[in-house]
């Protein structure tokens, strides 16, 4: 019985992450966005939100979540800029001032953009909108690329949303579709009232890797 | 215990006089003065009045305050010479560099005149004379007379240096010296209204004004008799005014073989950088800022300012950023020159505020922001700010470190945002009765279900740049809220609201 115990310690000291007590995965931020609440906005997951129509609200969505009001969420976010097409007359001055707006020439250039954002690990929410570019060259992405992201998100503990105009990322946490056009009467409304009622379906929900859960 | 006071002032009389004496290759010989102008004043202004003379010239007539045709009425012999500012700049330094290599403890309130705090240095307290002696003796080898006044006070050692043939030494123990009881009261540089008002009452020297009461001098003559007076009689005490020479942390490296690679350079800089890092420590300060001077074989240059996310003396953080901005450079020779500064601040010692979340790791975020300023080019990387301007596109970017400058209150938007396109696509559009019914985009005709506005704009009408535009928000046929703008006969489509 002794031996058995002085083993177990023998084992937790010289593994211990393997013995750590799994700590609870952190709650989801609150965006105050009701459709990306229910999809639950974690740290260390890679996202996809995609908006099916031409004007159905991606851009509105951005905005918000560049935004938000939200006590939890005023850090710094990095906006990568797929195809340049921020217009940031719109954003009020706090927004601006914790932007960090890459603008992009390029698909490629996006994806090596966020490669090293996530890879440097100092912003905790990173916004991938690739949604105007061409698709025929998000489909030659190779999956790989993706996947690199997705651990790179997993080990930095950033929240990494992808906007996109079709489903095209592999394996990710959740993926936000946003399937309604706004109707012209949209751009007289307050843009708290659209996001309130902005329509969205979470299609799939991925597990956390267990290697995750046990390093917590 | 703190040392009693003891001082030494160098006096360059005719400073002026003797900087143009010895620019001047063969020497001024016989009657000579300085006018107070610079040769390039002269096309703006007169040729100014005498400001020094030599012995020969005083001997003439010729006194400091005339006109150059008054000076040569009284001598037609009269050399006259404009002052020369950068020669006298130098001579001011080689002042200030002699000081230096005495005490730290130096201040200089006028050309040509240094007051040196020697409290600390005891053989020169004891050897005051001696001291005066090797102080003009330097000033001799570079071809300045300097009068040297030595005394307990600065104010008192000042008036010594005037007073002094060569070297004067004022001993406070053993009483005021003669010599300096007889000294003209101008030597005490009074303004000339009360010069005037001295010379009625018929006091000519310092002795004459210290033996006035106090408080009659006080009450008569005001703010200014009372300091001549404290002068006068030893009494006026006050702290130097030390000249704090502003220290530059740069290393500069010339090189006889040019370098091809980028090793090298770094090693070089490595150097560089720990020296000057080093210091940056004895100074207990930090480094907000580089600055990397290249010079190329072909005589190019390349020079940058390199931020720092926070300030830093450690050598392996600054040559990392160095070499972050290395390899994106393409040299186009061998390098042949290296120059590194470092822009000093002090440490931040404050506690960052509670609620404040920063950056987990500022330093390799900087270092992570110039790789991506590598990947996309100056300019693509930081916050937006607004420009005060309704023209498209009216934002800078700014340094994502620095918080935004403060901007006017703008109104809240209201609807969806735009997501433009950079840049606008041109298209072909269909009017009827003025107002936008189809268009026509990448060879496909859309039809426009609903159009508001027009709303027109412009702007800089009083500018080569003046600009205006026609806008148009319309639904389209495929879904999308779009808007459109006229420029002239050009149709564009913006961007697509969504």
């Amino acid at each position: 019985m002794h031996s058995l115990a002085s083993l177990r310690k023998h084992l937790r000291d010289r593994f211990p992450e393997s013995h750590a007590i799994p700590a609870p995965a952190p709650p989801p931020s609150l965006t105050g966005i009701p459709c990306v609440d229910r999809a639950g906005a974690e740290a260390g997951t890679l996202c996809e939100i995609v908006a099916s129509g031409p004007s159905s609200g991606l851009g509105l969505l951005l905005h918000g979540l560049i935004e938000s009001r939200e006590e939890t969420l005023r850090q710094p976010v990095a906006l990568i800029d797929g195809s340049d097409s921020l217009e940031p007359q719109g954003l009020s001055h706090e927004a601006r001032d914790r932007l960090l707006w890459l603008r992009c020439h390029e698909v490629e250039q996006a994806l090596r953009v966020a490669d090293l954002l996530l890879r440097d690990g100092n912003l905790p929410r990173v916004l991938l909108d690739v949604s105007s570019c061409g698709k025929g060259r998000l489909q030659r992405i190779p999956a790989s690329s993706w996947h690199r992201l997705r651990l790179l998100a997993e080990s930095s503990g950033a929240a990494c949303l992808v906007f996109v105009s079709f489903p095209l990322v592999p394996g990710v946490h959740w993926r936000l579709t946003l399937e309604a056009t706004l109707p012209p009467a949209a751009l007289e409304e307050s843009r708290e009232s659209l996001l309130s009622s902005l329509p969205g379906r979470v299609e799939r929900r991925r597990r956390m890797p267990e290697a995750r859960q046990l390093a917590g | 215990m703190a040392p009693s006071p003891f001082h030494a002032a160098i006096w360059l009389p005719r400073f002026a006089l003797q900087v143009v004496q010895r620019a001047e290759a063969s020497g001024l010989r016989g009657p000579a003065a300085v006018l107070d102008s610079a040769p390039e004043a002269l096309t703006g202004k007169g040729p100014g009045c005498i400001l020094h003379v030599n012995p020969l010239a005083a001997q003439a007539g010729v006194t400091p305050g005339m006109t150059p045709s008054q000076g040569l009425a009284r001598c037609s012999r009269l050399i006259l010479k404009h002052r020369l500012p950068r020669e006298e700049e130098r001579a001011h330094q080689e002042m200030l560099a002699c000081a230096e290599a005495w005490t730290p403890r130096y201040e200089s309130t006028q050309s040509g005149l240094c007051v040196l705090d020697l409290s600390r240095q005891r053989e020169a307290r004891l050897q005051s004379r001696e001291c005066g002696q090797r102080l003009r003796a330097w000033f001799s080898k570079k071809a300045l007379d300097a009068r040297i006044g030595i005394a307990e006070k600065p104010d008192l050692a000042c008036l010594a240096a005037r007073a002094a043939e060569e070297v004067f030494v004022l001993d406070g123990r053993a009483g005021l010296d003669d010599t300096w009881r007889r000294l003209p009261v101008q030597a005490l540089e009074p303004s000339p209204d009360l010069l005037n008002l001295l010379r009625l009452w018929g006091v000519a020297t310092v002795e004459e004004l210290a033996a006035l009461p106090r408080e009659g001098v006080a009450a008569r003559l005001g703010e200014e008799g009372l300091r001549l007076w404290r002068l006068a009689s030893g009494q006026a005490e006050r702290l130097l005014r030390l000249v704090r020479p502003e220290a530059v942390y740069r290393r500069e490296l010339e090189l006889e073989h040019g370098l091809e690679t980028v090793e090298p350079l770094l090693f070089l800089l490595r150097r560089l950088l720990e020296s000057l890092c080093l210091r940056l420590a004895e100074e207990w300060l930090v480094a907000a800022s580089q600055r990397l001077e290249l010079r190329f074989e072909d005589g190019g240059i390349h020079a940058c300012e390199l931020r720092l996310a926070e300030a830093t003396r450690d050598t392996d953080q600054l040559l990392r950023v160095c070499q972050t901005h290395l390899d994106g450079l393409t040299a186009p020779a061998p390098i042949v020159f290296i120059s590194v500064e470092l822009c000093p601040s002090r440490p931040l010692a404050k506690q960052e505020q509670l609620f404040e979340r920063g950056l987990r790791d500022a330093r390799r975020f900087a270092d992570t922001l110039a790789r991506i300023e590598a990947v996309l080019g100056t300019g693509r990387v930081g916050k937006p700010g607004l420009l005060p301007s309704r023209r498209v596109d009216a934002f800078a970017m700014a340094d994502f470190l620095q918080p935004l400058p403060k901007e006017e209150d703008r109104p809240e938007v209201m609807g969806m945002p735009l997501r433009r396109f950079r840049p606008p696509h041109e298209v072909r559009v269909a009017l009827d009765e003025g107002r936008p019914v189809s268009f026509t985009r990448q060879g496909a005709v859309l039809a426009i279900f609903q159009a508001r506005g027009p709303w027109l704009l412009s702007g800089d009408w009083w500018d080569r740049q003046a600009w205006e535009r026609e806008v148009w928000e319309i639904a389209a046929s495929d879904g999308g809220l779009y808007q459109l703008a006229r420029e002239g006969a050009r149709w564009m489509l913006d961007g697509i609201f969504g």
